[in-house]
């Protein structure tokens, strides 16, 4: 990528958008197929009733709740990458982030199918929704089943919230191209402007928005270990063998990332090759998937190894029984494998052969998402099958329904994906840009008074324009040391040290994000003690009014108003509700140039040009 | 003070203050254990052991961990967390003396519980001393390769014993105590805690060094934040399913540590202090870049987390907090054993350790 300039990032990222060739089309139309298919079988299932699939005493939960488990989990590799590698600064998570963001978003999707297609009547989902209720059956916050709802539809809305946002000026480049290419009223470019939310990459624009981004990582980071820690807990608040463990948590986020990065590879290898994407998606990027992979297969192997340990060293008979069970008895052969699968065959990413083959990555990673979906499998019907009464021991098979639901929901899945990789950029092109743009900038010193970004119309102005962040940075230095300290600067990428130099404050939207996440965990309390007190019910032996498991809900309220207030802030302080773009923008301003607008008096147009020559800008446009 | 100057006088004004502590704190441990409160004093020791073993590993596992994530920031403040290994032979020591002393305090000692060998009291003693004198090897063998090299290999090796050894050590010094309670997360909580402690003591080491420009302090200052809120998930995921299965043999890690008033005391203040504490004093940018805001506030979660391994073994032995001249000389006296190695080290190390590339 080292030899690719702006130009060619953009031109790589932004073709693979093009007209889709009838292999797509075919494919797309097989997808479209089974999920028919499946939501044929699904009516059948409503009509007939839960009868038709193998859930009978005593497996209530068992192939449905595994998908639902699995897909949670194949999204968390997406926020692994996007949220948390960008906390590390890993920069290596550019090139693949993107797509690893979509597939959060259309794997929550998948997940949130199955809960309703379980419920058997899925029109009364609505019972667990915490509107006011005028028959006083509000959901009682107290089951990890409410948990589950708030977690699950707060990483929906904010892992969404942060795809939009991340995509935000890479829209604005698919706007400017297709507004040359297609023409200003085609429909594709209605799409992109309306996505691209009047982005026109100057710098009042770029200070708010790297700050709002940077708090959304910050709060999908602790969203993310949430979220599965709350689906573990559907399963380790019981008592039953096998399922209570305290290490569940852990246990199932790194499981989760696992399996996700592994669907990470799986798509994206073939994705490289089909849409074109070999000079931006490189080996590199693949091995250091890996080399995550062989940590979470760790971190998998440590759980497995502590919870038999641990199922011995209680000296509980149900317990010891059951795991001896577990890997001896009926259902070994799935044990065995997903220990083999998870583990030990992740593990072959220690020798660099197998990380350099592209091969053995996708064979790899396919077997490790057919050992993850065992293990969910395994996990959940186990229990259930085998718990402390010899007299209620049973068995599970899954029906033609249940197999057929599950093979429409990888449809459904990559349904969503190939659609997303012909219609959006599947890399994003603004931050494959920065690490370029952050080479270009020389150490400057900071202006020794703060620049105002705002430039009125009406005052007279100069625009300069220049191919290198370098030579942006360098005029903007001679302009303030010349006592011209009204600019902004138009950048396709965020140049977080250009604004440094010109001594820009810090952007508000970091109160916007603590009022939200305050005013989120109050009225997380506020909705669950509120809730408990209108019923005021015994449930389980708990007081109505629990604070304890009452932190989930305060968790998550935290995250989703800090989340939407977040974005309420950027909306306003980058002026985000604006439909018309700045008439001093250029379409080349997304692309590979860089402009930098300088306010001055009438009298004082001329030295601001002679002074800015220094700098070697290619062009200058001088409004009077 | 030049560098070659330093490094050539092997003492400094500070090292008869180390030396005095260590043996007037002994002296008077030895005093007590010989005395009434030798179960106290013993475990004391105990607790003690746990914290100073998890923080000066935690110090020489740390810049292994951040080079393994292509980290670069913390190259000048590596050779300072590199002394954490002179606490290495003080801890086997100590863990040689809590075996000989196991008669007078242990719980297995001449006792068969149902977990059968796993519990005798030579095998148990046995076990983690090989397991400590393992992984302090590695580490010696990481810092040795670490003086002109990358250490890549070691430095993964390194990070993997480290939490399989204290695993173990969370298993059978924290969890056994009382062998009828039992927690799968036990042990990660163990080493998970201890990188937070360490990760501390490295901020608070680092406040003191004048190469640690305010990038360092600032990344550091986030990896406490980051490790307090991971010590809390994984203390809250315990504590979740014990409120909600209500289990005898779980609750009763609980509930001596919230019945007497005084141990709910100690309670709700870590919980303030070492589990959510950082993410409300550390919130301001500016709190974790200042040399003194940083210094003072990895100082309060060092002691606060002294005071979560003294809660971890304590309770289970004593219904009512006892805190006095005991704890404090104890605590003196390991404080000092740190401080004297880890000046020794640095004093003895060139300057320029390491100097395999980043």
């Amino acid at each position: 990528m080292e030899d690719l300039n702006y130009g060619q990032i953009n031109d790589d990222v932004l073709n693979a958008m093009r007209k889709p060739r009838a292999p797509y089309l075919m494919a797309l139309v097989f997808l479209i197929v089974v999920v028919g298919y499946a939501a044929l079988v699904l009516l059948y299932q409503i009509q007939n009733g839960m009868g038709v699939t193998g859930l009978n005493r005593p497996v209530g939960w068992a192939v449905y709740i595994t998908n639902f488990v699995f897909w949670v989990g194949i999204a968390h590799s997406g926020t692994l990458i996007s949220a948390i590698l960008y906390l590390l600064r890993a920069d290596w998570r550019d090139a693949v982030s993107r797509s690893s963001e979509a597939m959060t978003i259309f794997a929550i999707m998948t997940a949130g199918l199955f809960p309703l297609i379980h419920l058997g009547r899925l029109w009364t989902f609505y019972y667990i929704i915490p509107y006011p209720s005028q028959r006083q059956i509000w959901p009682n916050f107290l089951s990890p089943l409410v948990w589950d709802v708030c977690a699950v539809g707060t990483y929906f809305t904010v892992s969404l919230i942060f795809w939009l946002v991340g995509l935000i000026p890479d829209m604005a480049a698919a706007r400017d191209r297709c507004e040359e290419t297609l023409g200003f009223n085609h429909i594709r470019t209605c799409i992109y402007r309306a996505m691209a939310v009047g982005w026109t990459g100057q710098g009042s624009q770029w200070r708010h928005y790297g700050r709002s981004y940077l708090f959304f990582a910050a709060l999908a980071t602790p969203l993310v270990i949430s979220v599965h820690s709350v689906v573990s807990w559907d399963f380790a608040m019981s008592i039953l063998p096998g399922w209570h463990s305290t290490i569940f948590p852990p246990y199932f986020v790194a499981g989760a990332i696992h399996s996700g990065l592994a669907m990470v590879l799986t798509l994206l290898i073939p994705m490289r090759k089909l849409l074109h994407l070999e000079r931006l998606l490189k080996l590199h990027h693949f091995e250091m998937v890996a080399k995550t992979l062989v940590l979470t297969a760790t971190i998998v192997g440590y759980a497995y190894v502590v919870e038999v340990f641990i199922a011995w060293y209680s000296g509980n008979p149900f317990e010891w029984q059951f795991y001896k069970w577990r890997f001896s008895g009926s259902p070994s052969w799935m044990y065995w494998m997903t220990v083999s699968l998870n583990v030990l065959v992740p593990w072959l990413f220690v020798f660099k052969k197998f990380r350099a083959s592209y091969a053995w990555l996708l064979i790899i990673s396919l077997l490790i998402n057919v050992g993850m979906w065992f293990e969910r499998l395994f996990i959940i019907y186990t229990s259930l099958v085998h718990d402390f009464l010899p007299q209620n021991w049973g068995s599970y098979k899954p029906t033609w329904v249940e197999l057929s639901i599950t093979f429409g929901s990888f449809a459904f899945f990559f349904l969503w994906f190939f659609a997303f990789s012909k219609f959006l950029p599947t890399i994003p092109l603004s931050e494959l840009k920065n690490k370029m743009a952050e080479e270009q900038i020389p150490p400057t010193q900071e202006c020794e008074v703060r620049t105002r970004q705002k430039i009125g119309l009406e005052h007279p102005s100069v625009l300069f324009i220049f191919s290198s962040a370098g030579r942006l940075t360098e005029a903007v230095k001679h302009a303030c040391s010349a006592g011209f300290y009204q600019m902004d600067y138009f950048s396709p990428v965020k140049l977080g040290e250009l604004d440094r130099v010109m001594a820009l404050p810090k952007s508000p939207v970091r109160f916007w994000t603590l009022t939200g996440a305050l005013s989120g965990l109050a009225g997380g309390f506020w909705l669950a003690i509120g809730t408990a007190l209108v019923n005021s019910l015994v449930v389980g032996g708990k007081p109505p009014v629990s604070l304890i498991p009452y932190c989930v809900i305060g968790f998550e309220g935290t995250i989703l108003l800090g989340s939407i207030a977040n974005l309420i802030g950027l909306i306003l302080h980058s002026r985000l509700f604006r439909l018309k773009l700045s008439p001093h923008y250029d379409r080349r301003f997304s692309r590979d140039k860089f402009g930098l607008l300088i306010g001055c008096k009438a009298g004082e147009l001329d030295r601001l040009q002679l002074l800015l020559a220094k700098a070697y800008p290619e062009e200058m446009h001088v409004s009077r | 003070m030049s560098a070659a100057e330093t490094k050539n006088k092997p003492f400094s004004l500070l090292t008869p203050v180390w030396i005095s502590l260590v043996l007037l704190g002994g002296i008077f441990w030895v005093m007590s254990v010989n005395g009434q409160d030798s179960q106290r004093a013993w475990r004391l020791l105990l607790s003690n052991f746990i914290f100073f073993t998890s923080l000066s590993a935690g110090l020489v596992v740390w810049p292994a961990m951040v080079r393994a994530c292509n980290g670069r920031w913390h190259q000048r403040l590596e050779r300072v967390a590199a002394a954490g290994i002179a606490f290495s032979i003080p801890s086997i020591l100590v863990l040689i003396l809590l075996w000989i002393g196991s008669p007078h305090w242990s719980p297995w000692y001449g006792v068969t519980h149902h977990q059968g060998v796993w519990l005798n009291n030579s095998f148990l003693f046995g076990r983690d001393l090989a397991g400590l004198l393992l992984f302090w090897s590695l580490a010696a063998r990481y810092l040795n390769e670490r003086r002109s090299g990358m250490a890549r290999v070691k430095g993964g090796f390194l990070i993997l014993s480290y939490c399989l050894v204290f695993t173990l050590l969370g298993f059978d010094l924290v969890m056994a105590l009382d062998p009828k309670w039992f927690s799968t997360m036990a042990g990660g909580y163990f080493f998970m805690s201890g990188l937070y402690i360490a990760i501390s003591g490295w901020a608070f080491l680092a406040t003191w060094q004048p190469d640690a420009g305010e990038d360092q302090r600032h990344d550091l200052g986030k990896l406490m934040v980051g490790f307090s809120l991971m010590t809390a998930y994984m203390m809250y995921s315990q504590l979740l399913p014990f409120w909600y299965g209500n289990l005898p043999e779980e609750v009763r890690f609980v509930i001596p540590r919230i019945r007497s008033h005084s141990w709910k005391v100690i309670s709700y203040g870590l919980l303030g202090l070492v589990y959510l504490g950082p993410l409300v004093l550390l919130l301001l940018e500016r709190a974790k870049r200042n040399r003194w805001a940083l210094g003072s506030i990895s100082f309060l979660i060092l002691v606060g987390m002294w005071v979560e391994r003294w809660w971890l073994v304590a309770p289970t032995f004593q219904r009512e907090l006892t805190f006095g001249l005991l704890e404090i000389a104890t605590l003196a006296s390991f404080a000092g054993m740190m401080a004297l190695g880890m000046e020794q080290f640095l004093r003895r190390v060139p300057q320029d350790f390491p100097s395999g590339e980043g």
